[in-house]
């Protein structure tokens, strides 16, 4: 993400206009060993051929809610997408016309739309996985991607 | 130099870069190496550290700035040494 999506000019601008930005490490007590990964081991992996690991993308409402989170590596193409479904989905739950006690139903009917139209399993897991709850960030734990693969915890 | 010591250093030069390459081929992400840092060097964040964005430490702290400025919140959510090595 560093490297590729992060350095990217477009997104750097994006993340600047549209988010205020936060890193943080959850576990950073956990070292990997020499050479970052076991050999024998193959993440699965999301459909830009990125993997389900340690990290996960988390775009959230300025009150603390989760909107959409994504697991694993995401390239330019990727994270744009998300980003774009986060803000259009944030966007209706927070139109004024909406009353708060409808957000949760849009929410899970949001997810569940996105899991039957997403082109990978493991995209479509996550968003079935979220479409369960509706939650602020402080619920959203570092294993609640588990199903997907993620095995740093 | 004798033959011996540019054998030497060529032997050693040969070392680190099957050493490097089988790092690059175990690392699981995918965007390397396809899809490296400018200078093609996985450990090279010279874009990403000129990149510009403002990292925030506290989802605390990311969310009261994200009420003042009216925008959301975007959370990269790690586990690990992330800060010395990783993607």
């Amino acid at each position: 993400m560093r490297t590729v999506t992060f350095s990217d000019g477009g997104m750097v601008k994006l993340l600047g206009d549209k988010f205020v930005c936060a890193w943080v490490n959850r576990r950073p007590d956990l070292k990997f060993k020499d050479g970052l990964y076991p050999k024998e081991w193959r993440p699965r992996g999301l459909a830009n051929g990125a993997a389900v690991t340690n990290i996960t993308s988390v775009f959230a409402a300025p009150d603390g809610t989760v909107i959409h989170a994504m697991p694993g590596y995401l390239d330019v193409a990727g994270f744009k997408r998300h980003f774009e479904f986060a803000h259009a989905l944030q966007a209706q739950l927070y139109d004024p016309a909406v009353k708060r006690e409808d957000r949760a139903g849009l929410y899970a009917k949001a997810h569940l739309k996105a899991a039957k139209e997403a082109k990978d399993d493991n995209e479509a897991e996550a968003h079935r996985l979220l479409a369960e709850r509706f939650m602020r960030v402080d619920e959203l734990k570092f294993g609640f991607f588990d199903g997907l693969g993620n095995v740093f915890r | 130099m004798t033959v011996n010591k540019i054998t030497w250093i060529s032997m050693v030069l040969v070392s680190l870069a099957l050493v490097s390459a089988a790092r690059q081929e175990n690392h699981p992400c995918n965007c390397h190496p396809r899809e490296v840092g400018a200078s093609g060097s996985r450990n090279d964040w010279d874009g990403y550290r000129k990149g510009g964005i403002t990292w925030h430490y506290s989802i605390d702290e990311a969310l009261k700035l994200a009420k003042d400025e009216k925008k959301l919140v975007f959370w990269y959510h790690v586990a690990g040494d992330l800060d010395k090595e990783g993607c």
